[in-house]
């Protein structure tokens, strides 16, 4: 697709997924091999100020940095992590790019290895992937055959169905075998994170763009997409879309690329009424909105976030309240219940959600909802608590006649 | 130590670098609320009761666990933050069984006074912890008053299994604080947090009932629960029973440690002396009423024979002697095989009860017909005298003052009256040993005594911790000290 410029999921479709020799003719272990000539910190640098490559998990910070941050730490243990535990309902494009090419998220977890000096690296995956963790295992396996793992060890850890494990430290809690809460920062886990040891945490479209940075120039990446949010992003399309699927573009596309370019748009002739962009922590975006560049800035801009790039498309024959229901039922589900206002919180969020979408809301319920919104955003540990009301408030300022249409009758 | 200043509600302030807002908060004399930390253990930040509004931060930060930096401006008391604390209180208490006095109907978050007196009088309301309850104390604070959420089913149940250590779980607020104490103090590693989001629960391991756990019964985490989710049995009907009864004997021990907090719930000025309690204990309908002079002398008497047999005997490893059940109870759970070697005597409780009854049923009472009561505030000695057959019951200083306040006694109002020992004449003691508090320190606590021209290096491990510390050290054979002696 014209629209597309592939650059993590470069070789997804064209190579076969179980063989290392296919990843080694289309190129691959070349960047590995390059970084493994350069000085550390001249690599890092070159990731941080040139290729100005973000995290693509959500949060959108500078790898470089990170990477840089636990280059620092004088320690002679050090870990590298690969998010691969994606929870965010929508989002399936960390699973394209490992069932589609394994090898290139290995070789990213490799380069930071060296560039942080790390021996051990683990992939954490989420435990539904099965097929996704057995391909990693054996490109894990083919690699080390070949010598190109050069004594790192690499492991792939099977997560076992928590949303909240995509949150860093709580990953690195689950993966030290502790209950999967959050952990207070500071310290962050570049200077204290898998047992206590500096690690690198990073998801896996960041580790799979990282070799194709290395090996075309960071100033050929910085010069793709935004001047901010360089490089390009998968937005993986769900819900009522013709095409859906993940799809790669630069992050100066704008989101009516994105859902109508390489989406093609509303099927059976309805009309667009919103799409959520990032999953169900983020806000919602209205068709007036299909302008926005979908790089980081701009979409905060807009109200609304980037997060993972699950890209949400919902018709005109929805209540938004039914949406809702689902999201609050998650999150009420998610909810680690480490601290107060988010375990009680998106308990009752959840029930005045199915009260006001049963038809048995009232004006006071919607009230409460904003309050509990306020709180919990200020209030709560971790970004789960944070972002569990984002939607539904941006839901109610942006739809307010589907709430109004199913307020209880009866109310005085 | 490095210097910062900060500014907390416009007051600027020089504290040192690395201590926390709520440290530096507490120096200056601003109160934030707190209800899941704990003084001197790492923050966990659950709770979220003391969020403050920090500038330059996004979303407010828990005051507990955040670290003051240079510049800083705080607001701990905004309309904001008032109302963050109010909505989270809310939801605690619509997923807490209120049962005490805090009474939802009528909206007594206008009462500032927590004293537990009208519940007293009504005996409508029932939990342990009334008056003394850090939920309770924050809801009037917030001026909680009729929840805006539908209350949650309280439908767990007691769990009286261990027989002095009941978990009500329907109380619980998930502060964890029980469960730091048991895993990272005591080291029992015990408590639990079981499920997720709202099925949130603190369990004893595998979450079995508590009797068949691997619980010790050192009973700390009683002493932290802020709520009465965690307690330790009851006797105040039992005990006025028996004191009112006229063929029963009864006969109670009173000790000092009783008295700091007796003295703060009467809200006393001054401390009050031993010999109110004792004339309290009497007017309720107690025939004898003792101090624990005698027991401790005994006790003390004890330790130099164990002392003095040591010594004499060929010695191969250090002295290791406790006279706590919890200890015993944690050796037989962690270390088995060293049971035997460390010297088990009888604690001054298990003294007292029997030379009470001995000397009760030397004025010709049947054993049946006496009643012998022990008030300490250890949940230890709770605990051990279930297992002891000549102590009837144990009241710590909140079941006393509840038990006055039923009976109408006021501390402020008795005479002192001269305290009885249970021996005509105390025998005469060194006290080689001092009593130990237990306490949350890592480090232990060691000192030099002198015992008939011998100079001994005493260890005094003061948390189950300690004793964990101290007995690898004699399994890896490293250990420097003389004696050890294990306190829970």
């Amino acid at each position: 697709m014209a629209l597309e410029t592939r650059v993590a999921l470069r070789n997804a479709g064209k190579i076969n997924p179980h063989s290392i020799d296919y990843y080694i003719a289309a190129g691959g272990y070349q960047a590995l091999q390059m970084a493994r000539k350069m000085d550390k910190k001249e690599l890092i640098d070159k990731l941080e100020q040139n290729g100005k490559l973000r995290g693509r998990g959500g949060a959108g910070f500078n790898t470089g940095l990170k990477w840089s941050g636990a280059y620092n730490v004088d320690s002679e243990v050090k870990y590298v992590v690969c998010n691969a535990d994606e929870g965010e309902p929508g989002t399936y494009k960390d699973r394209t790019i490992m069932e589609n090419d394994p090898h290139t998220v290995l070789e990213g977890v490799l380069i930071c290895a060296y560039a942080i000096s790390a021996k051990e690296c683990y992939i954490y995956c989420r435990g539904e992937y099965e097929n996704c963790i057995a391909l990693l295992r054996e490109a894990i396996y083919a690699a080390e055959g070949k010598g190109i793992t050069e004594g790192v060890k690499v492991w792939v850890h099977s997560g076992a169905g928590s949303y909240v494990c995509g949150e860093e430290t709580a990953l690195l809690n689950s993966l030290e075998g502790k209950r999967a809460e959050p952990r207070l920062k500071p310290p962050f886990p570049t200077i204290a994170g898998f047992k206590g040891k500096p690690t690198v945490v990073n998801n896996v479209e960041t580790f799979a763009t990282v070799p194709v940075i290395l090996a075309n120039g960071p100033e050929w990446f910085a010069n793709l997409g935004s001047e901010k949010y360089p490089g390009t992003k998968i937005f993986s399309l769900s819900g009522d879309v013709v095409n859906k699927g993940c799809f790669e573009l630069q992050t100066n596309a704008t989101l009516r690329d994105v859902v109508i370019g390489c989406g093609g748009g509303v099927p059976n002739g309805r009309k667009l009424k919103a799409v959520q962009l990032g999953g169900s922590s983020c806000g919602y975006l209205t068709p007036k909105q299909l302008d926005t560049p979908v790089d980081f800035e701009s979409m905060r801009k807009a109200g609304a976030s980037l997060g993972s790039g699950a890209t949400l498309v919902i018709d005109d024959s929805h209540n938004m309240l039914d949406m809702l229901v689902k999201i609050a039922d998650f999150f009420n589900h998610e909810s680690c219940g480490k601290c107060n206002p988010c375990r009680e919180g998106t308990h009752q969020v959840s029930r005045i959600i199915h009260r006001l979408a049963e038809g048995q809301g009232t004006r006071k319920d919607m009230d409460m909802l904003r309050k509990l919104s306020e709180m919990m955003t200020m209030s709560c540990f971790c970004p789960l608590g944070q972002g569990a009301t984002t939607a539904i408030i941006s839901a109610m300022d942006l739809f307010p006649e589907d709430f109004e249409a199913r307020l209880s009758k009866e109310e005085v | 130590m490095a210097q910062v200043t900060i500014t907390i509600n416009d007051q600027k302030l020089t504290v040192p670098a690395g201590v926390t807002i709520l440290e530096a908060a507490e120096h200056a004399g601003i109160h934030i609320p707190t209800l899941c930390h704990i003084k001197d253990i790492d923050p966990r930040a659950n709770c979220r009761m003391c969020v403050v509004e920090v500038e330059k931060f996004r979303t407010f930060q828990p005051a507990c666990a955040t670290k003051v930096t240079e510049g800083m401006v705080i607001h701990t008391d905004t309309p904001a933050v008032w109302k963050a604390r109010k909505l989270n209180l809310e939801l605690i208490l619509s997923h807490h069984a209120v049962e005490c006095h805090h009474c939802m109907r009528i909206g007594s978050s206008r009462c500032d006074d927590l004293d537990p007196y009208f519940c007293e009088m009504c005996f409508f309301c029932d939990c342990v912890k009334d008056g003394f309850c850090e939920l309770q104390a924050l809801a009037r604070e917030y001026k909680v008053d009729l929840l805006p959420f539908e209350i949650e089913d309280h439908d767990h149940e007691l769990d009286i299994s261990s027989g002095v250590i009941i978990r009500n779980p329907n109380k619980c607020v998930k502060c964890k604080r029980c469960v730091d104490i048991c895993n990272e103090v005591q080291t029992v590693h015990n408590l639990c947090t079981m499920n997720r989001g709202t099925d949130t629960k603190v369990v004893p391991e595998l979450g079995k009932p508590m009797g068949e756990s691997n619980c010790v019964k050192c009973g700390r985490c009683v002493d932290v629960c802020p709520t009465g989710a965690i307690f330790a049995l009851e006797h105040k009907d039992e005990v006025i029973y028996h004191a009112h009864k006229y063929e029963t004997t009864s006969i109670a021990q009173v000790s000092e440690d009783l008295l700091p907090e007796l003295s703060r719930l009467f809200k006393m000025n001054e401390q009050a002396k031993l010999g109110t309690v004792v004339s309290g204990l009497h007017k309720i309908g107690f025939d004898y009423v003792v101090t624990d002079k005698a027991a401790k002398a005994v006790k003390a008497q004890k330790e130099e024979q164990i002392l003095e047999e040591y010594l004499t005997s060929e010695k191969k490893e250090p002295l290791m002697m406790t006279d706590s059940i919890a200890v015993r109870n944690f050796v037989r759970q962690n270390f088995p095989e060293m049971e035997e070697r460390i010297c088990f005597y009888s604690s001054a409780q298990k003294l007292y009860g029997e030379m009470a009854v001995k000397k009760i049923l030397a004025d010709g009472a049947s054993r049946k017909n006496i009643f012998v009561l022990n008030a300490t505030s250890k949940v230890e000695s709770a605990a051990e005298a279930l297992e002891d057959e000549n102590i009837n019951c144990v009241v710590n200083a909140r079941e006393l003052y509840r038990i006055f306040l039923r009976t109408g006694v006021n501390l402020k109002k008795r005479p002192s009256e001269y305290s009885e020992t249970l021996m005509d004449k105390l025998p005469k003691v060194k006290f080689v040993f001092e009593d130990s508090e237990w306490s949350l320190a890592k480090e232990i606590k060691v000192k030099e005594i002198r015992w008939k021209k011998e100079k001994l290096l005493c260890a005094e491990a003061v948390n189950l911790g300690q004793v964990r510390i101290l007995l690898e050290q004699i399994r890896n054979g490293d250990c420097t000290y003389d004696i050890l002696r294990f306190h829970a």
